[in-house]
């Protein structure tokens, strides 16, 4: 088993040391664009702007890029067109009947429809890989000790991140050597061995928990967890050409919301 | 199931979050007060956040070839019961959006209300329940891990189907469909996340059984019995 | 010498286990280098767990810096504060995000304000080569980073006492060096330290004093060469002799007269068999290579690779941290990062000249062994020191 996390890109990238917030506006920003835009335009600028954004500027590989929107999209795929056959408005494109009770049509009002929600989700999800490839979440601690996010909810999720990378190591190694003596021939053997090693795993989970508390408390436990680092330089020119960039953005979206690409706006 | 980053549109993006956030606010608050009398547990519920991530980034031997992962909170609802698994299951959620691109951040919202709170939730009473009328616990746990995918995926459709009503039918006939289509995957997903579940009590109480008493799951002299049933 | 750690008579079992320890007893020095060796299961590590307290004996008392452990809170935090100890395995013992937050753990609950956190964290990872890697997450390093993080986290609590248990598991050779010769920095520094291992190659040169233990009683205790050079103990101990040993009791087997002081390095061994070859004593030319002495705390550091070049020097160390790491800003290559003195010594004998890089209270130790040598074998080994020269012109 090969696991790549996104994390692990995003602390080597060449925006890392970028301040987070500049990084999490502008990706947060393109999401609710997309997500309110009425049409497809203010979506399409930036989906074309942000993956050059993470392309060029944080220097991802365009391949890799290509592969991670897959996954998704395909699954936006799918449930588009469940919307498409159903969400109809405007002038048909064709019917066809499904047995006697069922009419499975295609009209121009749920074609728009199913091409807006599937532009939302693509610029929406490269948004996300925006601020997933680019903003490492180490460096959203101490952000989030700056909007007073709860102390034990921050302690948290510190504590939940390390653990991840502890955990996945053992699984990968578990999985490998599970893999080596072939037990995920079948789909029972599958099942068998991929419960012995959520089980092994879950016993690890407790002994790495009685190890962490002993660890601890070995240097002096007191309740307070690890301080957040917060040395990013924030770029304040570079903040205000972000917001520019959304506030165009949104006036784009605004304007064009009656956009549609088959027959007419209604 | 997660729905993916721009696939809700306003409100109902908004609506979610504003539905889930009281209950993981409500799982947060139980979270301080149980962590002031024990902080011990902090520890022990930071692993068990990587578990459920670990658990859920892990792919599942599928029936139909796609990519399935189990959700894991059916054993954080078992074990933590539901509050804190909301409140894990949220974090966990934040992180498989920005770490596998599983889900969004305005999505966060329905899928924490699927995932995290309403699954667990009907996991964690039907397996508390059963167990009360002393039910086969592998059966109980088989059931308990597969009504809590089944319910999730269930809101999951129920979500996109408020989202995107049919214009013939209706919020119904938009649900059927959302619900069939992703019958074909998420109903094998179920069985064989409720079969691992049963692998996965089996190997925990053949191996460290007092894992199982110290979290209350089981009674000493129910896994006296269950152990029994083992060995035959 | 006042002793830090006593411990008298104690006894421990697991709840629901067999007897751990049986009635041990034995004293630590202030300053001293321990090695608690054992074969896998003697009890060494719920031995060292009860040095901070984690675990409390069943029976008898510990004693630190003169008054019994009380197991209090506050007592044990004040304890663990001066016993630092470093785990088995990293992975346990690291617990935060970033290196910085992970090294900071310890002085942000012992109440240090920001700025102290911030100096102390600093001065910690320098001390373990470690400066630059702040922001890094831990699951990125390899395993020696990671052991040195483990240290730096308790190095910034500022301990008298540094406890490790199997300091070299899991570690490849390079790294095995590096971590032993970071305790020995930090053994410098005035520390206490003691190690748990059942690698009697790395305890034997190491280590001041052993103890032997098996099976939860200590089976002997003494300086190395007593405990090690004993074939009958080191077998019931279910461990080996170390090499040198067992080469030195072979040859002695066959004539070689014993000597006052045991082999504790291939150059020690080398310098026996010079001592004891009759052959080799007269043909032998006395003259010897000179070892150049190089502070890096005082000279400029562009200036050494000049140094290098109008010198004949055939082999160049360097000693701790600091030094290793302006060679690799400078893009010095090393020949040699650990047991440099005595490395270097052979060099000497050989008619070659060597360079030392090293600081501060390593220079001590350069001039001490070089001392002890020219004593043991008769011979006029110099070092130059080059800084001394270079401030003087």
């Amino acid at each position: 088993m090969y696991y790549e996390f996104l994390e692990d890109i995003a602390q080597t990238n060449r925006l890392r040391d970028l301040h987070p917030l500049i990084k999490i506006i502008l990706g947060l920003g393109c999401i609710l664009i997309s997500v309110s835009s009425q049409s497809i335009v203010a979506p399409l600028i930036i989906i074309i702007t942000i993956s050059f954004a993470t392309i060029f500027l944080a220097g991802i590989d365009f391949r890799f890029y290509l592969k991670l929107l897959l996954i998704p999209l395909g699954f936006a795929v799918l449930s588009v067109i469940v919307i498409v056959f159903m969400r109809n408005s405007g002038q048909i494109l064709f019917s066809y009947p499904l047995g006697d009770w069922f009419l499975l049509t295609v009209s121009y009002g749920s074609l728009n429809e199913g091409i807006l929600i599937f532009s939302r989700v693509f610029a929406g999800m490269c948004s996300l890989f925006f601020i997933s490839l680019t903003t490492p979440v180490t460096e959203t601690f101490g952000l989030a000790v700056r909007c007073r996010i709860p102390g034990e909810f921050i302690d948290l999720s510190m504590l939940i991140y390390r653990f991840i990378f502890v955990l996945i190591e053992q699984a990968a190694q578990i999985y490998n050597a599970q893999h080596m003596r072939l037990g995920y021939g079948n789909l029972k053997e599958g099942i068998n061995s991929f419960g012995m090693m959520a089980g092994a795993l879950f016993i690890n989970t407790w002994n790495a928990a009685e190890n962490l508390i002993m660890a601890m408390d070995s240097r002096c436990y007191d309740g307070r967890f690890a301080m957040p680092d917060d040395s990013a330089a924030m770029s304040f020119p570079l903040l205000c050409l972000v917001i520019v960039y959304l506030m165009v953005n949104t006036g784009i979206a605004v304007y064009t919301s009656g956009f549609v690409l088959f027959g007419v706006a209604y | 199931m997660h729905i993916m980053e721009g696939f809700l549109p306003s409100p109902w993006w908004q609506i979610w979050w504003i539905l889930a956030l009281p209950c993981i606010i409500y799982g947060f608050y139980k979270l301080r007060s149980i962590l002031k009398e024990n902080r011990e547990l902090l520890p022990l519920l930071g692993v068990a956040g990587g578990f459920i991530f670990v658990l859920s980034a892990l792919k599942l031997p599928s029936v139909t070839g796609s990519c399935s992962h189990p959700t894991g909170t059916a054993l954080s609802a078992i074990t933590f019961g539901p509050w804190i698994t909301a409140v894990l299951g949220f974090i966990v959620l934040l992180f498989q959006a920005l770490f596998i691109a599983h889900g969004g951040i305005t999505t966060l919202g329905a899928n924490a209300m699927s995932m995290a709170i309403v699954g667990p939730v009907v996991g964690y009473y039907v397996y508390k329940g059963l167990d009360k009328i002393n039910f086969n616990f592998f059966a109980n746990v088989f059931i308990a891990a597969f009504l809590c995918d089944i319910v999730t995926y269930c809101v999951t459709s129920l979500e996109l189907a408020l989202a995107f009503p049919a214009t013939a039918g209706g919020f119904v006939a938009s649900f059927g469909a959302f619900l069939g289509v992703f019958a074909l995957t998420q109903l094998p997903l179920a069985i064989i996340e409720g079969l691992v579940f049963v692998v996965i009590f089996k190997y925990i109480i053949m191996l460290k059984p007092e894992l199982l008493i110290k979290l209350k799951v089981l009674s000493e002299e129910k896994m006296k019995k269950v152990q029994g049933e083992i060995e035959e | 010498m006042n002793n830090i750690i006593e411990i008298k008579n104690i006894s421990y079992k697991y709840p629901n286990g067999p007897d751990a320890l049986k009635n041990i007893s034995f004293s630590i020095g202030k300053g001293e280098k321990i090695a608690l060796v054992g074969p896998n299961g003697a009890g060494k590590s719920t031995l060292l767990l009860m040095l901070n307290g984690m675990i409390k004996p069943d029976l008898g008392e510990i004693h630190f810096s003169g008054s019994p452990v009380r197991y209090d809170r506050n007592n044990l935090r004040e304890l663990r504060r001066r016993v630092g100890f470093v785990f088995q395995n990293p992975d346990s013992q690291i617990i935060a995000p970033t290196v910085f937050q992970d090294v900071a753990f310890g002085p942000v609950n012992l109440g240090l304000s920001k700025d102290e956190i911030k100096s102390v964290v600093g001065d910690a990872l320098s001390a373990v080569g470690l400066k630059g890697f702040e922001r890094r997450p831990p699951h990125q390093l390899s395993g020696g980073e990671k052991k040195r993080v483990a240290m730096a986290g308790i190095l910034a609590m500022s301990p008298d006492v540094l406890v490790f248990d199997e300091p070299t598991s899991a570690l490849d050779p390079a790294g095995s060096e590096d971590i032993m010769e970071l305790l020995d920095e930090m053994h410098i520094d005035g520390r206490t330290i003691i190690i748990s291992t059942h690698d009697v190659e790395l305890a034997y040169p190491w280590a001041d004093r052993v103890i032997l233990i098996q099976e939860g009683e200590i089976l002997a205790e003494g300086t190395s060469g007593e405990v090690f050079y004993n074939k009958s103990l080191v077998k019931s101990a279910k461990l080996s002799m170390p090499v040198l040993l067992d080469l030195y009791d072979g040859l002695v087997e066959r004539g070689m007269p014993e000597s006052d002081n045991l082999p504790k390095s291939i150059l020690d061994f080398i310098h026996l068999l010079y001592a004891n070859s009759s052959d080799i004593r007269n043909t032998e030319n006395m003259d010897c290579g000179i070892i150049y002495l190089v502070d890096a705390d005082r000279i400029n550091p562009g200036e050494i690779k000049s140094l290098i070049s109008s010198l004949e020097i055939n082999g160049i160390g360097a000693m701790g941290s600091k030094a290793k790491m302006m060679a690799d800003i400078e893009k010095i290559e090393l020949d040699y990062t650990y047991g440099v003195i005595d490395k270097c010594l052979l060099k000497s004998i050989n008619r070659k000249n060597s360079m030392i890089i090293t600081t501060a209270g390593m220079i001590k130790r350069v001039y001490d062994r070089v001392l002890e040598f020219n004593q043991e074998s008769m011979r006029d080994i110099t070092i130059r020191n080059c800084t001394e020269i270079n401030t003087k012109l």
